[in-house]
């Protein structure tokens, strides 16, 4: 919908132009497909709460639903705040974020309610205490990446420390994995994430270096192009991929693993 | 008697009809360098655009004339008639969503001036005011016939009005707080009519290629001067 510059085709909210379903037309098709795919994704998010409410033990995780029901809420007024306010860019950059960070809250869910997780036991005292620090690094640094890159979309400024920090989380990136394959080879989904993340990172290289060029090629007209579209597209998509691999690897290794000192 | 009387009253009326202040500033705006090809914008994201404009529209962005000049230019006195106030007009300027286009393209309008935007298209459309010294606003306009009315009531130039359902519909407003304003035409020329002695800014705006200024003098009430902007491709 930012690619395609169609954020402020429908002028009014939570309506569009009055109506439920407005005529399909030019920037309309991006703007309200995204309202109704919210809504969608909303009503989902509140039977999934209700059901992990009734029926969950954990009270963790029972948490987690509830709060990514509330942030779903909190996402929906965002998004009519920046229709409201013409796109003030802190609010769009928010939207954009917290968009991501319930993304990951969800992944979260899916991965500690999984058979999986429910019938595994936390792995013997012999991981080192390292892999939690590298992970939640990896994530940490993901996540300012991805704020960067809102500001990046939403604004036009910042690329360049963008494309500069790019560098810190491929770094952490390598150095989790390695982490990874070398102490716990048998651990299968944290090694999966790992290469993962790794797999994904070079892809959003690629990507960011395509939405670059598309973003600031001479012959842009005043509309962008179909490759640009996809591109920078793709890179938000891929990009919050990377951050769901991080995420969850620090899940696991915080919840999976015991470091040697408790063992 | 008759015969003077209706010689003092027509010289009485001569008098009271003729502008205070007829002098002008006048000029052409050039362009220098070869013309930009503008892109053909397709319209195909709305049936009703793409019935209009099967192959699309050349984008407005640049248009130079066929005899070198360029059209589209806001032409405004932008410094020296400080202590001067002039009563905006009650008459709006019509601003029109024709064809999936803006129309005009380029326009001056005096701060407090009614803005009537109308919608005669068969397809929806908004009008965004991209302002910053007046309130922004996006009106969704999603029936044929419709007119919504605002104001400027700050001098701002230049404001981006856009369709954000139609992205390649794009126009320029120029609000500014006096009458003398102009756009240059299908023959790149422009006139700042019944200007006041004195010695003004005269500043020259363009969407792709910017602003440029000119400091004219008028001496007399009567004269006109002629100024020439040239800008290069």
């Amino acid at each position: 919908m930012t690619s395609t510059e169609s954020g402020l085709s429908v002028p009014d909210w939570p309506l569009s132009y009055g109506q439920w379903f407005p005529p399909m037309v030019g920037g309309i098709r991006f703007e309200h497909s995204h309202r109704m795919i919210a809504g969608i994704v909303g009503l989902l998010t509140l039977v999934v709460a209700v059901l992990f409410w009734r029926l969950e033990e954990r009270a963790s995780v029972r948490n987690l639903a509830l709060a990514a029901f509330l942030a779903v809420i909190v996402q929906a007024v965002l998004g009519g705040i920046t229709v409201r306010y013409f796109l003030p860019k802190p609010i769009s950059v928010a939207h954009a974020c917290l968009g991501q960070i319930f993304f990951c809250m969800v992944s979260a869910l899916a991965l500690v309610s999984s058979r999986q997780w429910i019938e595994g036991a936390p792995r013997p005292a012999d991981q080192p205490g390292h892999l939690r620090a590298f992970w939640s690094a990896a994530a940490a640094a993901v996540f300012v990446q991805l704020i960067l890159g809102a500001w990046v979309r939403h604004t036009g400024t910042g690329v360049v420390i963008h494309i500069v920090w790019a560098l810190a989380v491929i770094v952490l990136g390598i150095l989790a994995a390695a982490a990874v394959e070398g102490a716990i080879g048998h651990f299968r989904f944290l090694t999966f994430s790992g290469r993962f993340y790794l797999s994904c990172t070079v892809i959003q290289i690629l990507l960011g270096v395509g939405a670059f060029v598309t973003t600031h090629d001479p012959k842009r007209g005043s509309l962008p192009r179909l490759g640009e579209i996809l591109f920078t597209t793709a890179h938000q998509a891929v990009g919050v991929l990377v951050l769901m691999a991080a995420v969850l690897a620090s899940i696991t290794a915080f919840a999976r693993l015991r470091s040697k000192s408790a063992g | 008697m008759i015969n003077i009387r209706f010689w003092v009253l027509a010289a009485a009326f001569a008098v009271l009809a003729s502008p205070v202040h007829a002098a002008a500033v006048k000029g052409k705006v050039a362009f220098a360098g070869t013309p930009p090809v503008m892109e053909m914008v397709k319209m195909d994201t709305d049936p009703q655009c793409a019935l209009i404009h099967p192959v699309g529209h050349r984008s407005e962005e640049v248009v130079v004339n066929a005899d070198g000049t360029l059209m589209n230019v806001f032409i405004y006195v932008k410094d020296g008639l400080a202590g001067q106030k002039y009563e905006a007009p009650k008459t709006p300027v019509v601003f029109n969503q024709l064809s999936c286009r803006f129309e005009p393209h380029v326009f001056g309008i005096q701060a407090g001036q009614p803005l009537q935007i109308l919608n005669s298209d068969p397809t929806l459309h908004n009008v965004h005011a991209v302002a910053s010294k007046n309130p922004q606003f996006n009106l969704g306009m999603p029936i044929q016939g419709m007119k919504l009315t605002k104001t400027f009531m700050s001098p701002e130039a230049m404001i981006k009005l856009k369709c954000e359902v139609h992205p390649w519909m794009v126009a320029y407003a120029g609000v500014v707080d006096n009458p003398f304003f102009a756009v240059s035409g299908s023959d790149g020329a422009f006139e700042l009519k019944d200007l006041p002695p004195g010695t003004y800014t005269v500043e020259a705006w363009h969407e792709k290629y910017g602003a440029q200024t000119q400091s004219v003098t008028i001496g007399a009430a009567d004269e006109t001067k002629e100024i020439a902007f040239s800008y290069q491709g």
